[in-house]
């Protein structure tokens, strides 16, 4: 062992020593005070001191634990018994700590009062929510020539739609709320009266557009028997009607729902014409047999969401003429989103009091067939379509103009004069959702669609072609959907049918448009 | 012609009740699931030393994916056949579970609050680490998965959704070597 070895060793020996007695002192002397202090009764007890120093502290929560070391002894403690700190000074350390442990089990208190409190809280519990359904800003550029006042390119705000709903059981699992906060324009019903009465004055400017109850009387029936749907709402009549205004793949509605401008006159072809109203106030049974055939029976009121039904509460007299009409739709899904659907809708419609363009007094009905393909192979790509004919009573009038009766002398009953006819419509839309490479979410759309408004005359036909890209920001449907879309729509319109003057420069309806929407969508 | 419209939407209704509910899962892979298996059990269970077949439901909480595995934290719901098939939320927190998949699932499927149905083997606790996040979890060996889309939503809500109507996308995938 060299002379620096030996130095060393015997260094590291010094210092195990006093390592040695340094932890014999702080670990072995607790351990002996604490047997001391249970054991002789004249060292007096700590915790003992603690109680006499004062009351003790009044709380509601669970009672206060004072920290102390595994050994059972707290520090405060040792250094007292060992003399370094003053009882005084011992007893402000304590007081210090339990004013803590008071502290912290009053906040976990409030916590637990908050809790309670906000755990019943209806928007936590399903039973109250809200949701932007659609806010939509949109640019237009029509060529047709316009009137003095008006343009050819406008920006409005399309839709800014908010959305209510909840779940109040398992009985009652869904109500539901629609506003329409853009600003909407006054709908005038068709005053009774002849060619000579004056045109109805506004009655109606609603932005209150959906509401429903959903009753699901017997659990166990469900989805056999789902549920029984009751107020207004988008009708079940096709693809488009039932398509939220968030979630479509072109900016303008088809034909179906809305085409033409001005008065009909008797071909049955001039005219603004509604051949499918999107909204309307029904009762109906909803179900699924199978997993593939899903089904709705109901029966409507036949005039439009502007037409709430009661307007006198103590007479019960309704607001507008509402004509009834039953339907029935049954749909048979393939797969879990591919499917063919029959839609049928029976009933009478009025000229008088109405607020859908083009309805005339008598029968009505609609038949329609439509069909959405999105193969598995395929994820990306989307086709769907809709046939629809029907029949529309005779004297059809559009909404504001006078009309009474089937009549076709337009000086006794007013209305177009037009007979009863039969219409047609059909479209097809196809799209593909890129989902990676340089064209991610982008989405190229092409639509085509005719409507007949008369099939027993001709130079009526409406056809329009509408090329479309979309960029999805966010594209989580249904609930998220943030999405810019570009239209360019190729119009065509022959006319208002043999015999009868037609202007096709300021026809809407004849000439070309295009439009870009910017949309977002958050539920 | 009305009463034989009525006879006929009658005659779905019966059939449809007294038909079995529908399976989402292929049939071959549903043999020798242990139908008794108690999910509260085996989550105290943390030595996994039984190893069974069992059929669970959930709703995604979180996912990930990485080298051909997809890692799956799931919150445990009861499988009810009304008011329709599948897992239903039941206002409980029954327990979490991690679902282990070896292949490919479309990330639509793998959003938070989208249903989910497994059908595999449990294995023992272990670590997961899903998005930066460990934590010890009992775990399902899928050999087949059943997702709604329903980002949320319960499956009953579908199709009548909200503001319109919307179909519920689902999918089924399998494990390459799922075995019966």
């Amino acid at each position: 062992m060299s002379g620096w070895d030996g130095m060393s060793c015997a260094a590291n020996m010094m210092l195990m020593a006093v390592v040695l007695a340094i932890s014999t002192t702080v670990v072995h002397k607790p351990a002996l005070a604490q047997e001391a202090s249970t054991g002789q009764k004249q060292v007096p007890a700590p915790t003992l001191l603690a109680q006499q120093a004062g009351p003790e502290p009044q709380t509601q929560g669970p009672s206060p634990t004072i920290q102390s070391s595994p050994g059972g002894i707290s520090l405060e403690d040792l250094l007292l018994q060992k003399g370094t700190i003053t009882k005084e000074e011992w007893l402000r350390i304590r007081a210090g700590e339990e004013y803590k442990v008071v502290e912290q089990s009053r906040r976990l208190d409030n916590l637990e009062d908050w809790k309670s409190k906000t755990e019943v809280l209806p928007i936590l519990r399903d039973k109250v929510n809200f949701g932007l359904n659609a806010l939509q800003f949109l640019y237009g550029h029509v060529n047709a020539n316009v009137p003095e006042g008006k343009s050819q390119d406008s920006f409005s705000v399309r839709r800014a739609e908010m959305v209510f709903w909840g779940k109040l059981s398992d009985y009652l699992p869904r109500w539901h709320m629609l506003m329409e906060f853009q600003s909407t324009g006054l709908t005038s019903s068709t005053p009774t009266g002849n060619g000579s009465a004056t045109v109805g004055s506004p009655s109606v400017a609603t932005f209150f557009r959906e509401a429903y109850i959903d009753v699901r009387p017997v659990q166990s029936w469900a989805p056999n028997l789902n549920f029984i749907r009751m107020g207004i709402f988008r009708m079940p009549f096709g693809i488009f009607t039932e398509t939220s205004g968030g979630l479509r793949d072109i900016i303008s509605s088809p034909y179906l729902n809305g085409v033409g401008s001005g008065k009909g006159n008797p071909t049955g072809s001039g005219g603004a014409i509604e051949f499918l109203q999107e909204r309307d106030y029904f009762v109906d049974v909803r179900g699924k047999i199978l997993n593939r055939l899903e089904y709705v029976v109901g029966i409507m009121n036949n005039n439009n969401f502007q037409a709430n039904g009661i307007v006198s509460n103590t007479s019960g007299i309704g607001g507008a003429n509402q004509p009834k009409a039953v339907y029935t739709r049954l749909r048979l899904f393939g797969d879990d989103v591919s499917f063919i659907s029959f839609t049928m809708i029976q009933g009478t419609s009025n000229n008088a009091g109405t607020f859908i363009n083009g309805r005339g007094k008598g029968h009505f009905d609609r038949y329609g067939v439509d069909f959405r393909f999105n193969p598995k192979f395929l994820p990306g790509f989307t086709m769907y379509g809709e046939y629809w004919q029907g029949h529309d009573g005779a004297n059809a009038t559009t909404v504001g103009t006078p009309a009474n009766g089937a009549c076709l002398d337009t000086a006794v009953c007013g209305g177009s004069g037009a007979p009863g006819m039969h219409r047609q419509t059909w479209y097809v839309l196809a799209k593909y959702l890129f989902t990676e490479g340089p064209l991610e979410n982008f989405e190229p759309v092409y639509m085509y669609e005719e409507f007949d408004p008369n099939t027993r005359v001709s130079n009526d036909l409406y056809t329009r072609h509408i090329a479309g890209l979309t960029y999805y920001f966010e594209n989580f449907p249904p609930k998220m959907q943030s999405k810019i879309q570009f239209n360019y729509e190729f119009r065509h319109h022959a006319g208002n049918g043999p015999g009868i003057n037609y202007d096709s420069k300021t026809d809407p309806f004849a000439n070309n448009a295009f439009f870009l929407q910017w949309q977002l969508r958050f539920m | 012609m009305k009463s034989s419209v009525s006879l006929l939407i009658l005659s779905w209704v019966l059939v449809g009740a007294c038909a079995p509910t529908h399976k989402v899962f292929p049939s071959k892979m549903t043999d020798n699931v242990d139908h008794n298996f108690d999910f509260s059990r085996w989550r105290m269970m943390t030595d996994g030393s039984e190893s069974k077949k069992v059929q669970l439901g959930g709703r995604i909480v979180s996912s990930q994916a990485s080298g051909g595995t997809v890692t799956i934290v799931v919150g445990q719901l009861p499988i009810v056949n009304h008011p329709a098939y599948g897992p239903k939320d039941n206002g409980k927190n029954n327990g979490d579970f991690v679902i282990v998949f070896q292949g490919h699932i479309d990330e639509s499927d793998l959003q938070s609050g989208n249903r989910v149905m497994v059908v595999g083997t449990t294995r023992p606790w272990k670590v997961v680490t899903v998005n930066d996040y460990s934590r010890s979890f009992p775990i399902v060996e899928a050999q087949c998965l059943h997702f709604w889309n329903t980002q949320g939503r319960e499956i009953a809500d579908f199709p009548f959704y909200e503001a319109g109507y919307v179909s519920l996308r689902q999918e089924t995938v399998c494990a390459k070597n799922a075995t019966p």
